[in-house]
């Protein structure tokens, strides 16, 4: 975790944050080598505050973001990367698009649509699903084992879905209560699957070990990293732990996100150009819509945390070192002097500059870019299993239930100065109106 | 052109990438790339996207991806095939002579 000594950069508590709420001034920030990523700054403990909101901030620090990848800076920061990214290389990727993901989503599709209903519809309760097919993608990737009922998937799922939101409490309301719901689920999840995962990992490196099994047939993922002992930092045993939950919060979140952020603005986008309806077939119309949403809503939080470990302007402001620096995503990709007057709305058919992506800097940039941007865009930028996914649900009409609204995670209040609005789903019901019950 | 020896033949194997040392004065590091059919290229050390060393990531037939954030380049024309990268990677001249992989650079004028 990061130190609070003389040899580390400390905050300037009671120091304003600047907020590069430009594309420019975001790009900066987050390409300069004079800042960096501070999980101190992230948790919020160095803030003059309550003793109730200093013993949230530590507890976050402490159990669930502390020296994660993330956060981790420099020649730390780098090594892990290079072990992380085979996660997410060519094949990987297209093994997991083409094995797991879709042909999934096919199985659980008619196992998660109800209906129909007393108005004729069938529905689906989109968070809840897209859950389920990234669970089951995620603890593949990172090297889950045993987790072969519907039960177990949904007891991973509370305890993926209460961690992440305590990885981001500084976004939320009521920190407290979401520490103590994710204090129990952090044990759970160490107890029912990471300890057990890590078990199997051990054995099936005892039998390369014994002559028994050959090294190739070992695969290639998190928990047999940790076994290994490949990396110095994952042989502590609660860093390993954070960063399993860090994978796979950031896997499953996002992804749910993504896919149900693109539903539901696609699907108003469609009520206004039902023209457009047959194009929910063709693959480039659903990249770009994806690309769209992520540009609007990813990465699904108000804002990035860095601090300037030196003196220094970011455009035409002057920061001093320790200065926090705060980088609301959406906001810059809603910047009209890239993508117009119409930023802030959803168009599919948006028309982005020479050097700039459809998605905005969705995904970040510069050394810490997520690990998922090619989970999600693919390894040629021509889209992944997200994009198919997709697919499948407008293939059978998915749009959201006129009769009940969905639900989100409550924010404070002065999370409005970065951007407008920014919902997180927890529930969003949808109609399948082409479901045919013939289907199910 | 000046002829510089940089590496054997032998220190690469077929489908494995080489890190060359060169200071930043003569250019920076090379990273040499010996294809799966024997032929060598050579492109600058150093990923476009975060400076990453492309030596120490994968070669997949003509294609070099970084092993940080898997940007991915063409070895022979540097052109990138996979974000996040934007811009291409330098490509060196080379040529292979005997046991020898030389670099082939314009003759400085003193």
């Amino acid at each position: 975790m990061t130190q609070l000594d003389e040899t580390t950069v400390q905050p300037l508590a009671g120091c304003p944050a600047l907020i590069a709420r430009s594309m420019d001034d975001a790009r900066e920030t987050l390409r300069s080598k004079s800042i960096i990523n501070s999980d101190i700054l992230f948790s919020g403990v160095y803030k003059e505050q309550s003793a109730q909101d200093q013993a949230d901030a530590e507890e976050c620090l402490q159990e669930h973001i502390g020296f994660s990848l993330p956060w981790a800076n420099g020649p730390e920061h780098r090594s892990r990367r290079k072990l992380l990214n085979q996660l997410v290389r060519p094949d990987a990727l297209d093994a997991f698009r083409d094995d797991v993901i879709v042909p999934q989503a096919a199985r659980l599709l008619p196992l998660h649509v109800e209906g129909p209903g007393e108005d004729g519809q069938y529905r689906l309760e989109l968070v809840a699903f897209c859950d389920r097919v990234f669970l089951d993608f995620s603890a593949k990737m990172i090297g889950f084992v045993g987790i072969d009922t519907d039960e177990q998937i949904w007891r991973l799922r509370e305890c993926v879905f209460s961690l992440a939101a305590a990885t981001t409490s500084l976004f939320y309301k009521d920190r407290t209560g979401i520490n103590a719901a994710a204090k129990a689920l952090k044990q759970r999840y160490v107890d029912e699957f990471y300890f057990p995962s890590l078990e199997a990992a051990k054995a099936q490196l005892a039998e390369v070990e014994a002559g028994t099994r050959s090294a190739e047939d070992v695969p290639k993922n998190f928990m047999t990293w940790v076994a290994s002992g490949v990396h110095p930092t994952y042989q502590d045993e609660h860093q390993a732990i954070v960063e399993s939950i860090i994978l796979f919060t950031a896997s499953v979140a996002t992804s749910t996100q993504s896919i149900v952020n693109t539903v539901n603005d696609l699907s108003g986008w469609l009520e206004t150009h039902p023209e457009d309806y047959a194009r929910c077939t063709e693959h480039v119309f659903m990249l770009n819509a994806l690309q769209e949403s992520l540009r609007l809503w990813a990465p699904f939080t108000p804002f990035l945390t860095r601090m300037a470990v030196q003196d220094m302007t970011i455009g035409d402001s002057a920061v001093l070192k320790g200065q926090e620096i705060r980088v609301p995503i959406p906001a810059a990709n809603r910047d009209k002097a890239i993508f117009g007057a119409d930023s802030k709305s959803f168009n599919p058919f948006r028309e982005v500059p020479e050097d700039t992506r459809r998605y905005g800097i969705a995904f970040g940039v510069g050394e810490h870019q997520c690990l998922g941007l090619r989970v999600v865009v693919g390894s040629d930028g021509t889209g992944g299993a997200h994009v198919r996914l997709l697919q499948l649900l407008f293939e059978y009409g998915v749009r959201p239930d006129p009769l009940e609204a969905p639900t989100t995670l409550a924010r404070p209040d002065d999370l409005a100065d970065y951007v407008e609005e920014l919902p997180r789903f927890s529930k969003f019901p949808a109609v399948m109106a082409d479901w045919k019950a013939s289907t199910t | 052109m000046t002829r510089c020896p940089i590496a054997k033949i032998a220190d690469v194997a077929p489908g494995e990438l080489l890190r060359v040392e060169r200071s930043d004065e003569e250019g920076g590091p090379i990273c040499v790339a010996r294809l799966a059919d024997g032929s060598v290229y050579a492109v600058v050390d150093a990923c476009t996207h975060e400076g990453t060393e492309l030596s120490d990531g994968y070669l997949d037939d003509d294609t070099i991806e970084c092993p940080a954030h898997g940007s991915r380049f063409n070895v022979m024309t540097g052109a990138v095939l996979g974000e996040p990268a934007r811009e291409a990677v330098q490509t060196l001249s080379i040529e292979v002579d005997g046991d020898d992989i030389y670099l082939l650079e314009p003759s400085r004028v003193s």
